[in-house]
């Protein structure tokens, strides 16, 4: 279970991993995801004011600094009537002012900083939310891999676009706007000769625009690719070298990492290239602009301190054109992360809760745990059935065994119940109500699912079984370990209870896991309980401690029971043969061995084929 | 810590050394070129000022203009593309190291060490440690070219050195302001790297229990617990950014101080006529020239010592010894059916208190087929893995075709030995792929064959001719199964995933 690169846990077609590939977005879609990003600065916008604020201060401060300097020349030491007070004077004013633009770039750094991190840290808690509400068909879908990927790097690429690129185009934009006034207020024929630079700009900046998206995507696309195949080769290392495939597997990485390698030469000599080329136009439209200018001072059509200041004013008036296109990638890659988060966001969940008006909100203690398929159709993709109009009725407290070979459709029967997938056909119902009129939330605390492999949290034992709930007390916890038998299991631990579990319980063995899995439903006391080959893992002794805690539990609970292993359902009240999404035969194993039909083959099978008492399936 | 840095990078920067220079040169002749470009454009306003201009006159100073310009753009062009190649460069070969590296390492490793852990080595740390030499090689480049000919011109001006000597004093406290910051710096950024991972741990685990989470209506709690997370990660770069952006401001204002001092001392001297108000003027212009490459180095610092932190984590990575390596005499297995001996085998897991295996002793003829059975942890997993040496068996204790594992080499060992783990494990390939896995290099022929005659046979038969065969009911397992690692490739069954490994352990010839 630890590795993020593993699919979700359906047995069903998945898709490619999708790791950090690059989608195909349409600009509408751009343009809502922009916008759903844009709205997480809203709310800071005070602070982005401040900040403004702050880098006006510094600024200033700053470019007070040679004023004072100019100051302390002109009107003293030229006039030669300059004391030592002054000159101390003017230097305490310096350190003042140096000391405010240390305070105040500080301040700003500081404030952007927060503004950033608290739009990172709000984007990543929804991005959280919104995935957990998701139906288990978007887990089937995409990876885990995938959505940690989205969780971590691409929210931080969305922040680096609120701290530097916003920082940038705001204070960039502006010197550009500044300087741009000034020109005109100088000399308005000049600044319209100046002003046709605009349009060359724009159209570096489109001709480069595609190719820049394009060697970045490229290099982004090799990246994942070798991501993939890095993640995979991690994953099964141990296989590769039990086939002692280390060199063959270096070889393809080798490949891998070279195309990477490859593409990334090819982006950074885009970028290289559209960095200059604004740089070298700057210093070509200075060139010009001397001659041109030049030639205008000497027919005396311009005075000299004009063309002086124009020449300056070019010159600065490409500091901020080159500053922003620094922050390209950055942007590039900001952009990519709100298309791909915009993605997940805009995904809704399959399996809703009820509108209000349709809603059954039944009380808990009032559950009888009645289950009812009504003509049940269901497939995970269009086109393919897993279940075709399933009948079956479940009286409150019985005990139901489910047995078939691996995809009959066992576990899909399970997943509809706890509603991880909607029928496509009919309906479920408990105790009469359509399962898809109570509120999820209610739904998930009437039914309890024990799977094959128990899934236990990095936490204490106690907060494991009690799933972190701190309205269930330590006594209770104990109690309900006492019940399934754990106890004893737990005290020999070195903490006992508060024993950290590291690596998903890697401490315990699985039988162990299982009964804390256990100790969860009786703690929670849900109404139906559902065993997913709750023991398949597990040895004849073990499973003889959880059969055993298996019916503690289940006494006065409707129970179903999904199990390979026959003798695990033997005893059920009533057992249910499903082959190919249809139920085949049902009743109590005495019954089903009179009948002499699938059951009793796959029981002769189970024990004659192999000699053991265990069904091998698959 | 030096010894463990010069490791990776030092060794990089010197075999690259030339280019590296090359590339300086370059950056070099670009700054000195940009300078003559001011230098110009104060010749021509100058000539202009005093009339002696035609209009080929200006049009020269145009074109030498022009020239100017285009060849700055080209020569630091140059410089910075040659920079950023090294730089993805280093990347692509410390990645092949690290894999080179990962191959090596054991499942004891692996089973320590989560592959979202491992994997962020190659994303982020290589990553970051790239960013800090290109951008560091640029922004010193053109730091030290200011600061060395500012001092340069300084020295040749008619300033005397002491007040020069008197106005640098203040800068002189960088050397002891990088000590003190510098380590508080590294520190901070290494907790926020650990949140960050912590974090990403928790995105895991929350996805991946995301079954249980709402069978038990846990949603709260997962938020909780992942918000938890965030949070830490918000607090620990608020920390850090105080430091950093304190320490990066703290810079130019010892320059500033530095021309607090010009101004008073040097106005003095002015003022008492010692000095003539022109060497007043240029002290201060330099001075203030100081102050872009004294930022840029404050930059440079802040950047380095948070991929310092990088580079320790590959550096230590890289120095961790594998610990299954073949001796320095291993000879391959001979040729032939192989029998395997075992002999008061007692074998307790690194960390562990009890042993799992406890004086274990048996003989397998050539040829013979052996079942072992017992419950879950009696050790059954654990003598196959011993035999394949995943783990080390003490010596002496394990015998294949009559020789120690420990004096056969790895390679023949594994070669030799054909097993089926529990738990196929696909890779997302072919599926002929993944059935010639074990001889990637064989002819698609052979491959074709062989899937005929597995095709006419059980599973379970289709190796049994004179090999000889271990089978135990929990097979080698990947480091994954116990919990982690178990990749789900295509739509197959569990059973069908089993008999493509079944199939896969077949054209090795046991």
């Amino acid at each position: 279970m630890r590795n993020p690169f593993r699919f979700g846990q359906g047995k069903r077609a998945k898709e490619q991993p999708e790791i950090s590939g690059s989608y195909q977005t349409t600009p509408a879609e751009r343009k809502a995801a922009f916008r759903h990003i844009v709205a997480y600065a809203k709310p800071h916008l005070g602070t982005f004011l401040l900040v403004f604020g702050c880098s006006l201060v510094a600024i200033l401060a700053d470019l007070l600094q040679p004023y004072l300097v100019k100051i302390a020349i002109d009107d003293h030491l030229m006039g030669g009537k300059a004391d030592a007070k002054l000159l101390w004077m003017i230097g305490a004013t310096y350190a003042g002012l140096a000391l405010l633009s240390l305070l105040f770039t500080y301040w700003q750094n500081n404030l952007l900083q927060r503004i950033g991190q608290s739009i990172v840290a709000k984007l990543r808690k929804d991005l959280f939310r919104h995935i957990q509400s998701l139906s288990m068909s978007f887990f089937d879908r995409f990876p885990i891999g995938s959505l940690v990927t989205h969780e971590s790097s691409d929210t931080e690429s969305i922040s680096q676009f609120f701290t530097q690129v916003l920082l940038s185009l705001i204070r960039d934009g502006m010197t550009l706007i500044f300087i741009l006034i000034f020109m005109f207020k100088l000399d308005v024929k000049l600044a319209l000769i100046s002003a046709t630079l605009l349009p060359v700009i724009a159209i570096i900046a489109v001709v480069f625009r595609s190719w820049l998206r394009q060697t970045y995507q490229a290099a982004r696309t090799q990246l994942s690719r070798m991501i993939a195949f890095l993640a995979e080769n991690l994953a099964g290392m141990s296989l590769i070298q039990a086939f002692n495939q280390e060199e063959e597997q270096f070889k393809q990485f080798e490949a891998r990492n070279q195309r990477y390698w490859k593409a990334n030469v090819k982006e950074i000599r885009s970028n290289v290239l559209f960095n200059r080329s604004f740089d070298i136009l700057g210093n070509v439209s200075v060139a010009l602009l001397t001659w041109i200018g030049g030639m205008a001072v000497f027919h005396r059509e311009l005075e000299f301190g004009v063309l002086y200041a124009f020449i300056n004013y070019i010159r600065q008036f490409f500091q901020p054109i080159n500053a922003i296109t620094q922050q390209w990638n950055t942007m590039q890659s900001a952009t990519v992360s709100m298309d791909r988060l915009w993605r997940i966001f805009s995904t809704k969940p399959e399996v809703v809760d009820p509108e209000p008006e349709q809603a059954v909100d039944p009380k808990l203690e009032d559950v009888r745990g009645a289950i009812a398929y009504r003509g049940v159709e269901f497939g995970y993709l269009e086109g393919t059935r897993v279940i075709n109009r399933l009948d079956l009725s479940i009286r409150p407290g019985e005990m139901i065994g489910i047995v078939g070979v691996t995809g009959a459709g066992k576990s899909s029967l399970m997943s509809l119940l706890c509603r991880f997938y909607d029928v496509t056909a009919g309906a479920i119902e408990i105790d009469g109500i359509d399962v898809r009129r109570i509120p999820q939330a209610k739904l998930h605390r009437m039914i309890g699912l024990v799977q094959q492999e128990p899934y236990l949290y990095s936490g204490s034992i106690i907060d494991n079984v009690r799933m972190f709930d701190e309205r269930y007390t330590r006594g209770q916890v104990i109690e309900a370990c006492r019940f399934v038998g754990a106890d004893p299991l737990i005290r020999r631990l070195k903490d006992g209870y508060d024993t950290l579990l590291s690596e998903r319980g890697s401490g315990l063995s699985a039988g162990e896991r299982q009964l804390l899995s256990f100790a969860r439903i009786v703690l929670l006391e849900p109404r139906i309980l559902i065993l997913d080959e709750a023991t398949a893992n597990l040895d004849s002794f073990t499973e003889q401690l959880v059969q055993h805690a298996l019916q503690v539990v289940s006494a006065g609970r409707t129970t179903l029971v999904i199990a390979h292993r026959l003798s695990t359902v033997m005893h059920a009240d009533r057992i249910i043969v499903m082959k190919h999404g249809d139920i085949v035969e049902q009743g109590t194993h005495a019954e089903l061995i009179e009948q002499g039909g699938y059951y009793k083959e796959l029981y002769e099978h189970a024990k004659g084929g192999h000699g053991l008492e265990e069904l091998q399936t698959g | 810590m030096a010894e463990t840095r010069r490791g990776l990078l030092t060794s990089y920067l010197l075999s690259n050394s030339p280019i590296y220079a090359t590339a300086i040169g370059f950056l070099i002749m670009s700054n000195i070129v940009n300078a003559a470009f001011p230098k110009t454009l104060g010749r021509f306003t100058d000539d202009l000022q005093k009339g002696g201009m035609t209009p080929a006159t200006i049009e020269h100073y145009g074109l030498l203009l022009l020239a100017i310009g285009v060849t700055y753009g080209l020569l630091f062009g140059l410089g910075q593309f040659t920079v950023a190649r090294l730089g993805r460069h280093f990347e692509f070969v410390t990645r092949q190291k690290l894999f080179a590296h990962f191959t090596k390492l054991s499942e004891h490793y692996f089973s320590q060490h989560g592959i979202g852990k491992l994997l962020s080595y190659v994303m982020n740390d290589v990553t970051s440690v790239r960013e800090s030499i290109s951008n560091g090689v640029n922004q010193t480049t053109n730091a030290v070219f200011l600061i060395l000919s500012c001092i340069v011109m300084m020295s040749f001006s008619s300033i005397p050195f002491y007040l020069i000597a008197i106005c640098v004093l203040p800068l002189l406290a960088i050397p002891f302001i990088v000590v003190r910051f510098g380590p508080v710096i590294r520190g901070r950024s290494l907790k926020v790297q650990e949140s960050l991972a912590s974090m990403t741990e928790s995105a895991e685990e929350q996805f991946g229990g995301i079954r249980v989470t709402k069978t038990f209506a846990a949603e709260d709690m997962a938020m909780r617990r992942f918000g938890e997370k965030v949070d830490a990660i918000r607090d620990n770069q608020l920390r850090l950014v105080k430091v950093s952006s304190f320490f990066q401001a703290l810079l130019p204002f010892l320059g500033a101080l530095s021309l607090v001092l010009a101004i008073i001392v040097g106005g003095t001297l002015t003022a008492t006529h010692r000095i003539t108000l022109g060497s007043f003027v240029e002290l201060t212009l330099y001075l203030r020239m100081i102050m872009t490459p004294l930022q840029q180095i404050g930059n440079v610092i802040n950047m380095m010592q948070r991929s310092r932190a990088s580079l320790e984590r590959i550096n230590a990575l890289l120095a961790q010894k594998p610990d299954i390596v073949s001796a320095s005499e291993a000879e391959p297995l001979p040729e032939g059916p192989l029998g395997v001996r075992v002999r008061g085998l007692t074998f307790r897991y690194p960390g562990a208190t009890e042993p799992a295996l406890r004086d274990i002793s048996f003989d397998i003829e050539p040829g013979q087929t052996v079942a072992i059975v017992g419950k879950t942890g009696s050790g059954k997993t654990t003598l196959v893995k011993l035999l394949l040496r995943v783990y080390d068996p003490p010596r002496g204790t394990i015998r294949v075709g009559g020789r120690d594992i420990a004096d056969i080499t790895l390679d023949s060992l594994r070669r030799r030995i054909a097993y089926v783990p529990q738990d196929g494990f696909l890779f997302s390939t072919t599926i002929r792929d993944n059935i010639a896995f074990s001889d990637a290099r064989q002819s698609s022929g052979k491959w074709s064959r062989r899937r005929s005659r597995r095709k006419s046979r059980p599973a379970s038969r289709a190796c049994r001719s004179s090999s000889t065969r271990v089978s135990a009911s929990a097979a080698l397992r990947c480091p994954a199964d116990s919990g982690s690692a178990q990749a789900w490739r295509g739509a197959s069954s569990n059973g069908r995933r089993s008999s493509s490994s079944t199939t896969a352990s077949a054209p090795s010839t046991p």
